[in-house]
């Protein structure tokens, strides 16, 4: 049996480390989110003003939409092409290594760069979807997709897809986990491929579901780059997130209060989501019998 | 009871954390090991790879050449100005403010000057330093009796026009009214050219020094003055014409940011754009040769006077409070130094950039600047009046609002009318 003192111990670093990066920075930014102050003079207390101030903003609200739009598109666009693509590299066909890496390769280049990459491929003049357009005879359907009200939030969500490759290996090592036999059952009372999946794979894939969604649930919380980088939040305020919001009210307008009240209710915003995955997570195992 | 290892592990474990969390910073040691060697660390965002950062690493070569054994002066680059500005408020917010930096001053936001973390330079301002620079610009930077940023760049925003476009049109002098303005973009068009380089990403700089222009044309140098409300007539007007004037621009002006829409212009792709000394580095010497520079139009019954031109704001260097009596003395010595006539010199004819302090330059001087400088010296000098950029004189929350206002004006979310009121608004 391992003794107290060493229980403390060896969970000693992490709370140690718990306290310092994530507990006193909470405490901290919930005091300057009391505070009007601009980040170099004394700070003045305001109570809940700043709050008010955030929660009566449109562009928060927007921000807070468009923050749960990257969720649904990761919940609903994202996982399901992840998913897609395992059951198809499941099936181990022909060069399905050279797939597997070539998917899984865009997770390790910069986002920046893959932002950037974007930003070009989808520039009004210079881009490649245009142009390809173009040459198609598709010239009505050019647009500055990322300068139009109506495609610009779609349209910089696209570089997301690409990282579906993470997703597809979560789904994949679980699928490599399911017994042989129930496929060869399966296959003896003629089911078909479409069949196999659906009713014996698609169901064993709940806890891989649940661990992507904690996983693209956070990328999309703290995602910030996209619309940085390849929008700027525009056009008039259509694609800025939470996490722009937060920079611009930081370093643009100098408002450190309302940045860090915008930070907290974004803790807050995450932490419902989380818990309602985690809830219908564990909702449907106890149904399950698990 | 806790074994000798574990206890070992433990202290090996805090220390790892604190040794991380140390509040001692660099300066002291810096100070202690220099003892004959006074070191001024210099935050720059000039990187060599531009004009006026070769002319800056020049002008610093020179210094320590000069001072050779006493004094040291290095810079420190960061390219990225938000983030330079960032570190800058972080260090002074830290009381550790940087040696030298420096910042576009904002009369609506004096959070440096407030701080109470930098260097007063209004002792050592003797009359022949004094001398160097103009009153007004002193005075501007003079704040609660305390002179903390030394007057340096203030260049003018001016109209470039592409000569060989104008021509193809049929124009032949550069219009002298907004009207007429209007007129020529109707000729460019007409001749399949795009007439101005705008933009609404980052700062929207290029579209805002056109509003600036337009807002200035009608209401005079006054409309943006601290404490006045800019919901005016004059500035709807102004909106109006701006939102006009994106209908000569090009396809991508909605969403571009600085470099896009310069290249449009340094490509030929567009026959104007307002902009500062700073993008001729970035323009071909055959299109330098088409280039030519004017002030602003003007607008009927407007309060501006001919020639007025638009401003970038005061960039100005600052210093941190010294301990050190000596590094304090050090510091003035090289921002007298680099305000002297050499320094500016070498500066506006190297760096290319233009500054507060008076420069007269020869005829051959003006000529080998190259056909552009030579033309913007010329007009900013003979301006009558000027007016600084709308952008660095707002409050900052109304500057972060601005680009969005603009487009949202553009894609008609709010007319003209409304994205000056929620300007106004968010400027109290």
């Amino acid at each position: 049996m391992i003794a107290k003192r060493h229980i403390v111990l060896y969970l000693m670093p992490a709370v140690i480390f718990t306290l310092l990066f994530f507990v006193f920075p909470l405490l901290y930014a919930g005091y300057i989110s009391l505070q009007q102050w601009n980040g170099i003079n004394e700070m003045v207390y305001v109570g809940l003003d700043n709050f008010g101030l955030v929660f009566h903003d449109p562009v928060f609200k927007k921000a807070v939409i468009n923050t749960l739009l990257w969720i649904c598109c990761a919940v609903f666009l994202h996982i399901p092409f992840g998913l897609l693509l395992a059951l198809i590299l499941a099936r181990k066909p022909r060069g399905w290594k050279v797939f597997r890496v070539l998917f899984v390769l865009p997770n390790v280049i910069s986002t920046t760069a893959i932002a950037f990459l974007w930003y070009f491929v989808l520039h009004v003049n210079l881009g490649l979807v245009n142009n390809l357009l173009k040459m198609i005879g598709l010239d009505s359907l050019t647009r500055p997709w990322l300068a139009d009200v109506r495609t610009a939030l779609f349209a910089h969500q696209l570089p997301f897809i690409i990282y579906a490759g993470l997703t597809m290996v979560i789904f994949l090592t679980r699928i490599s986990a399911i017994p042989s036999e129930l496929y060869e059952a399966a296959e003896i009372e003629g089911a078909t491929n479409w069949q196999k999946d659906w009713y014996i794979t698609i169901p064993l894939l709940k806890s891989a579901v649940l661990i992507n969604m904690i996983l693209n649930l956070t990328f999309c919380l703290r995602m910030f780059e996209y619309p940085f980088l390849m929008t700027g939040g525009g056009p008039a305020n259509e694609t800025v997130n939470l996490g722009l919001y937060m920079f611009r009210e930081m370093i643009t307008a100098g408002r450190y209060g309302v940045a860090m009240a915008a930070g907290l209710l974004t803790i807050g915003i995450g932490a419902a989501v989380m818990g309602t995955i985690l809830a219908l997570g564990r909702m449907t195992n106890r149904r399950a019998g698990i | 009871m806790v074994s000798k290892e574990s206890r070992v592990l433990l202290l090996a474990l805090i220390m790892i954390v604190l040794s991380g969390c140390s509040a001692k910073d660099g300066r002291e040691t810096n100070n202690n090991q220099a003892h004959d060697m006074i070191e001024i660390k210099m935050l720059s965002s000039w990187s060599t790879d531009t004009e006026r950062g070769r002319a800056l690493h020049e002008l610093v070569n020179q210094y320590n050449q000069l001072r050779a054994d006493k004094v040291k002066v290095s810079i420190d680059i960061n390219p990225d100005w938000p983030t330079y500005q960032e570190k800058v408020k972080t260090m002074i917010a830290a009381k550790q403010p940087p040696d030298l930096f420096n910042y576009n001053f904002n009369p609506n936001d004096l959070s440096r000057q407030n701080s109470g973390q930098l260097l007063n330079f209004l002792p050592y301002m003797d009359e022949e330093w004094r001398s160097r620079f103009k009153p007004e610009d002193l005075a501007a930077l003079t704040i609660n009796g305390e002179l903390t940023s030394v007057p340096y760049e203030k260049a003018g925003v001016l109209f470039y026009y592409n000569k060989k476009l104008f021509a193809k049109a049929g124009i032949t002098e550069f219009p002298q009214t907004w009207d007429e303005l209007f007129a020529a973009c109707e000729k460019l068009k007409a001749k399949g050219i795009i007439p101005i380089s705008l933009m609404t990403a980052d700062d929207s700089w290029h579209s805002t020094n056109a509003l600036s222009y337009l807002a200035a044309a009608a209401s005079g140098m006054e409309v943006f003055k601290v404490g006045v409300s800019i919901d005016t007539p004059e500035m709807v007007m102004a909106a109006e014409r701006l939102k006009q004037l994106f209908s000569y621009s090009t396809d991508d002006a909605i969403g571009a940011n600085y470099s896009i829409s310069s290249n449009n212009f340094a490509l030929g792709n567009t026959a104007m754009i307002i902009d500062g000394p700073w993008l001729i580095g970035s323009l071909d010497n055959e299109l330098q040769k088409n280039i030519g520079i004017a002030a602003g139009p003007l607008v009927e019954n407007g309060k501006a006077q001919k020639g007025f031109i638009i401003t970038d704001t005061y960039t100005p260097w600052s210093a941190g409070k010294q301990e050190s009596k000596e590094k304090e003395q050090a510091i003035v010595d090289f921002m007298k130094y680099m305000t002297s006539d050499e320094g500016v010199r070498l500066m506006t004819l190297e760096g290319r950039i233009l500054l507060s302090m008076d420069i007269n330059l020869g005829e051959e001087e003006l000529e080998k600047a190259g056909p552009v400088l030579g033309q913007f010296i010329s007009v900013s000098n003979s301006a009558p009046e000027s007016l600084i950029q709308i952008s660095r004189v707002l409050k900052p929350t109304a500057i972060s609002k601005l680009p969005s206002l603009i487009e949202g004006m553009m894609f008609d979310q709010f007319d003209p009318a409304g994205m000056v009121r929620r300007l106004n608004e968010a400027n109290q």
